[in-house]
This record gives structure tokens, sequence and C-alpha cells, in this order.
């Protein structure tokens, strides 16, 4: 740097202290506006904390069996059970100690009786 | 919720989702920390008390909206303050445009520091006033460089992070800036005890 710019620089740098001793002063009242803003702003927050939004009967059912997947699951291998109870129950029923199978006419076609 | 003298050390991250989780205090904090560099940089952008006041209010108004989505570690709340206000100043002077006069001795809010003789406060002020008085003569772009470099004291990759520009391109609106209140001071050079 020549001459000319340490001087300018040294100048400048006098004028540059000078304006930030200067610095205008933060009021009360800008600092209770921006609080008010800030106390609005959080409102809806606190509101939110306060009071969580209510769950209906369904959404609490749904999440006790894990939401809609974990309850499509449970009613898949129910309905699969059911099914392999009336194609073959002998094998069903060969699981349980003490049953008898016996076969008779009915709406179905089969009859089952157990005697557990 | 935390009284206010301890959240002094709390980084501004972690205040912003303090006040996300509705802690009030928080609020406090940041505004107490950051209004007053906010307010400065308006000032020295606009040149009015009143309309630098909005632009800061404004300004924190917005930081606080942002509070719940703000994203740790991404931007300093500084620098993002600095940007929000330097994008807010330029509106209004953009609207203002046309209708804008050098800042008068009536405006210039009273000095804050204690200075031992009158005399000393009295040159102080004169050399705030022909300062603020001949950035206003700058082109918009390298009063704020000038603002946020030498009187928010600002690094130049941060003034270049808040201007969204390179950092020669900051480096380069400095030594034009510098240039243009050389001439315009030089005038005064005597009355303002420096010498260009």
């Amino acid at each position: 740097m020549d001459e000319f710019g340490k001087k300018q620089d040294q100048a400048l740098d006098l004028l540059f202290a000078a304006a930030k001793a200067d610095d205008p002063i933060t009021s009360a009242d800008l600092m209770a506006r921006i609080m008010a803003d800030a106390v609005d702003a959080q409102k809806p927050i606190v509101a939110s904390i306060a009071a969580p939004a209510r769950r209906g009967f369904a959404q609490t059912l749904s999440d006790v069996f894990g939401g809609w997947a974990g309850a499509s699951t449970l009613v898949a291998c129910v309905g699969l059970g059911v099914v392999v109870g009336f194609i073959s129950p002998d094998v069903v029923l060969s699981y349980l100690p003490g049953a008898e199978l016996e076969q008779s006419d009915d709406l179905f076609g089969l009859y089952i009786e157990s005697e557990l | 919720m935390m009284p206010f003298d301890s959240q002094s050390e709390i980084s501004d991250d972690a205040l912003m989702v303090l006040f996300a989780n509705g802690d009030g205090d928080a609020a406090t904090s940041l505004a107490y920390r950051h209004t007053p560099r906010v307010l400065a940089l308006a000032y020295r952008m606009l040149s009015d008390q009143a309309e630098a006041e909005d632009v800061a209010q404004d300004a924190l108004m917005r930081l606080w909206k942002i509070a719940p989505d703000w994203r740790q570690g991404e931007a300093k709340v500084s620098t993002w303050l600095y940007r929000v206000t330097s994008n807010l100043c330029t509106d209004r002077l953009r609207k203002h445009s046309g209708k804008r006069r050098p800042a008068d001795i009536d405006s210039v809010p009273e000095p804050v520091d204690e200075t031992p003789s009158v005399e000393a406060r009295l040159i102080g002020r004169d050399r705030a006033s022909a300062l603020q008085n001949a950035l206003q003569t700058l082109p918009e772009r390298q009063r704020q460089a000038i603002s946020l470099r030498f009187l928010q004291e600002l690094s130049n990759p941060e003034v270049a992070e808040v201007m969204e520009i390179s950092v020669d391109a900051v480096e380069s609106l400095l030594s034009r800036g510098k240039r243009g209140l050389a001439l315009t001071l030089a005038d005064n050079k005597l009355e303002l005890g420096v010498e260009f």
C-alpha cells in the first residue's frame, strides 16, 4: 500500500471508530415491540405443547396393533388360519391332544366335532 | 424456563431450539444479543432511526417465525439476520429511491460513549455524522459492504456470505467504497481533524 493509501486508511479508521461509538441506542420501546412479537409467534407453539391433538378411538386401536400395516398383517394371518382350519381340519386338530374328528354332512360338506 | 442470565453462554442454535419449544427466555436472550447489531446495520444503511427500528423489528419477527424450521449448523443466526436486514433495507431504499436525503444532524442519535471531555465528545460526534453522511453518498452495495466490514466488524468471508457474493467482489466493493468515502470527506478534513 502506498503512502496515500495508508493515510486514507488511518483517517477512515478514526471515522469508523467514532461511528461505532455513536451506534444507535436500542430503545426500551423497540425491545418491548420485539418481545411482544416473540410472544405472539410463540403462542401457537405453546398451545400445541399444552394441548396435543386428541386421537380418536379408531386411531388409538390402530396404534395398538401397530398401525395399518400391523393390523393388515394380523387380519391376513387370522384369515389364513381360518381357511387352513376349514380345508384341513385334521392338521389343526393334530395339534390339539385328545381331540377326535368325525365327519358328517353339514352346510359345507364337513362336520367337525371336537372333544377336547 | 431458565433465567435470562443462565442463557448468556448458550449458543444461538440452542436458543433457537429452546424458542421453538416454547421457552420465552430464549427469545429474550436472542433479542438482547442481536437487536443492537441489526439496528446499527439498518441505521447505517437507512440513516433514519425510526426506519432502522422498524427494520430491526421486522428482521427479528422473521427470526421468530423461522425458529421451528431452523436447521442447526447450516447458517449462523447473526449472518442470517444481517442478510435479512440488508434485504429489508434494500427494499426500503428502492421504495424510497429519489426521496432519500443525507442524514441531518438531528436524526443522528445521541452518542453512547463517555468521552473524557466535551470537546472530544463533539469531535467524535462530528466525525460520526460526517461518516454517516458520506456513507449515504455511496452506491448501496458499497455502503452495505463498508458497514458490515468496518462498522459491524465482520470478516471479508462473512461479508461475502451475507451479501451472497465472492470474497473478491467484497474486496472490490470495499476498495471502491473507501475511495469514495475519502473523496467525499476530504473537503472536511480540517474540521474533522483527519488527513487524507
